[in-house]
């Protein structure tokens, strides 16, 4: 299956303004490229989820969003500085949950859902779960030092296929 | 005891909530990155509404996407809801689909399984215009 290469981008900086403006954007491309069909929602909750932790955790003026469709996958990349706590914690957590199965997976995402506890800045705990748990297996986080040595530059790739 | 109610108007990135001691309504979208300031004013509803005489309760979630942050004040909700129920509430909880998405409906299987609730499954029509 080979789709139409399309792409959104944005380089700026993200506000809940920006974030539902993008939302809606990324709403009609995903429809107009893919179509209507079941899985179109949990396709782009991948990208909001993204979106949701930058906004969460950055602490510079701007952040890169694309969406991009690649052959027979979509392919999510956000980039934000972030406090190193913060980056370090993204890093260790993503890392944790791709070494888990399938199952290990769905059990974490259960748990964390009883858990009354929210982060500081609002998150649930269950971003990252959520993405692998919907199809982001392919989930790269790379930590590149700034010239401050208390924040890093995250990138977060995150491939998904498109083929049921 | 006065029965409380409730009424919050949709924005782009909250739901619409209307309560009348009698039905309990969420539509829309629940994407706030800090979902929880949205939702600890309905949690405390319900823990209100509990200490209530026990009565006919409905619960509809129509809700078109939510982020993860909104997933656990759901569940939270739903919880209350359960509590409710294990008082005496004779509660039905109405979980709305759009079209077999598969991601409405696998959020609802999570929250019925982990609560131990069964949920009554809507389907509503995608209206074409809104995705999230």
């Amino acid at each position: 299956m080979t789709m139409n290469p399309s792409i959104l981008g944005y380089d700026g900086r993200l506000s809940s303004d920006v974030r539902v403006q993008l939302t809606d954007l990324l709403a009609a491309i995903a429809l107009a490229n893919l179509g209507k069909r079941t899985d179109l929602r949990k396709l782009c909750s991948i990208a909001i989820e993204l979106l949701d932790n930058a906004q969460r955790h950055c602490t510079g003026d701007t952040i890169h969003f694309s969406w991009r469709i690649v052959g027979s996958d979509v392919v999510v990349s956000v980039q934000n500085r972030a406090q190193g706590q913060d980056a370090l914690r993204l890093k260790a957590q993503v890392d944790s949950v791709l070494a888990m199965t399938n199952d290990e997976i769905t059990e974490a995402f259960k748990a964390q859902m009883m858990n009354p506890e929210f982060g500081e800045k609002g998150g649930a705990g269950l971003g990252i779960l959520q993405i692998v748990k919907k199809g982001g297996k392919n989930y790269e986080v790379e930590l590149e030092p700034t010239d401050n040595h208390n924040e890093y530059l995250c990138k977060s790739h995150v491939k998904t296929s498109l083929v049921a | 005891m006065i029965m409380q109610t409730l009424s919050i108007t949709e924005t782009r990135n909250s739901p619409a909530v209307s309560f009348d001691g009698h039905a309990f309504v969420i539509k829309g979208v629940s994407t706030m990155v800090n979902a929880m300031e949205f939702y600890k004013s309905l949690l405390a509803l319900l823990d209100e509404c509990a200490q209530e005489a026990p009565r006919e309760l409905q619960v509809e979630i129509n809700l078109c996407y939510y982020n993860s942050s909104s997933n656990k004040c759901l569940y939270l909700l739903l919880e209350r809801v359960k509590r409710m129920i294990d008082k005496g509430f004779r509660v039905q909880v109405t979980w709305c689909v759009e079209d077999d998405d598969e991601f409405m409906r696998e959020g609802g299987q999570t929250i019925e399984e982990l609560l131990g609730l069964k949920f009554h499954y809507k389907q509503v029509p995608f209206n074409g215009e809104r995705l999230f």
